[in-house]
């Protein structure tokens, strides 16, 4: 499926995204890095534009949010309902018995996990055999994320300010050639 | 003044449910939908039309689940009645206007107005820590619902079977969600008022 390149408006965050290139998700194996200042629409770019497509082509996917403490809630419980007994196990665990329910999902999406446990290159390890797309909100070296899926084709989304005007912010995402 | 508005605003609600809930206006359905709109209208203008949509929006497993049950009923004409559709068009609409009701009423509540009752202190605690522990629920509903809905596990089946078990088991998810978060939430609001308060009676002696 294909996000298509584009003007996308962000009204909750007064963000208007201009997307310079298609994005091809879950059609082959790839990685997409994304990085940028805060406050340019990642997040609400991945909640407000790719997700709604994933649901609308029906296209499973699993996503771990910015505010995985209180997702991990909704995880903990819906496992359960599962008949997963999963009371003592600790987050970590809990995530990657989570992955393990989910062999449908073929995209994954990390909103700035880094910061969480565990790392997201175990969440990666535990996923190559089912997920084909990758999509990772970094802060940190957008290079040690690309290095995350090894020989897989990486491509580097760039939010960039271009102007800011009338309480709007006009960002650019610049798609970077795939690294090699 | 704090006990005034307290009895005002329970007074409110007793007559909201007394007329609405169990009494006179309880089987009129244009007037529990008049109901409805207004406490929406009301809501939506104490917060915001997305946090109102939101709290509707969690409502819809249940009233789905209750509309499905109605009209099984009314198709096996149930203990032999016949206004099962009617009785659950009304439940439908009543419930979600309960809560947004109940949301928009008290949330006229203050800490402060709290703080102000001639209660002891352990009470005035308690008090605090559920306001603290459901508001915060209020705001999580929405993003609970949001996240259960692209679970591939939970996702739903072909046919009526898969897409009833499909409701049941989100809405069990987020019953279950919403309890574990206000579990924790009402044990951490709890210790940490007791906590802060222990300190400015340390600093105040």
């Amino acid at each position: 499926m294909r996000i298509p390149a584009g003007e996308y408006d962000l009204p909750e965050r007064q963000v208007r995204l201009a997307l310079e290139a298609d994005l091809e998700l879950a059609a082959e194996r790839s990685i997409y890095v994304i990085t940028g200042n805060n406050g340019l629409g990642k997040t609400s770019f991945l909640e407000r534009v790719v997700i709604p497509a994933l649901r609308r082509e029906a296209m499973p996917y699993l996503y771990l949010g910015q505010d995985a403490g209180l997702q991990l809630y909704t995880i903990r419980a819906s496992l359960a309902v599962q008949g997963l007994g999963l009371g003592r196990l600790s987050e970590a665990d809990l995530l990657r018995v989570w992955l393990k329910q989910s062999p449908e999902a073929r995209v994954l999406l990390l909103d700035e996990f880094d910061k969480y446990e565990p790392d997201p290159a175990t969440l990666v390890a535990e996923s190559r055999d089912f997920i084909t797309t990758y999509i990772m909100i970094t802060h940190g070296d957008p290079q040690a994320a690309r290095a995350l899926a090894g020989d897989w084709p990486a491509h580097h989304l760039r939010f960039h300010l271009v102007e800011w005007a009338g309480g709007v912010k006009r960002v650019r995402v610049e798609r970077e050639a795939p690294w090699l | 003044m704090v006990v005034i508005k307290l009895v005002a605003i329970l007074a409110a609600i007793i007559a909201y449910f007394g007329l609405l809930g169990f009494g006179p206006w309880y089987r009129q359905l244009p007037v529990q939908l008049a109901a409805l709109a207004a406490v929406v209208v009301w809501d939506a203008l104490r917060r915001s039309w997305r946090e109102t949509l939101g709290l509707l929006k969690g409502t819809l497993p249940f009233i789905a689940s209750l509309l499905f049950f109605g009209v099984i009923f009314q198709l096996a004409r149930l203990q032999g009645r016949t206004d099962w559709l009617h009785d659950t068009l009304i439940k439908c609409v009543i419930f979600p206007s309960s809560l947004v009701f109940l949301r928009a009423i008290l949330s006229y509540i203050t800490y402060l107005d709290i703080l102000a009752l001639p209660l002891s202190m352990d009470r005035r605690f308690d008090l605090i820590t559920v306001k603290a522990a459901f508001q915060k629920g209020g705001q999580a509903l929405g993003r609970f619902t949001w996240y259960l809905e692209g679970y591939p596990y939970l996702a739903a089946e072909p046919g009526w079977r898969g897409a009833l078990r499909h409701q049941a088991a989100k809405y069990a998810s987020l019953i279950l969600s919403l309890y574990l978060f206000l579990y924790e939430e009402t044990e951490h609001a709890y210790l940490l008022l007791q906590n802060r308060y222990r300190h400015l009676q340390e600093g105040s002696q």
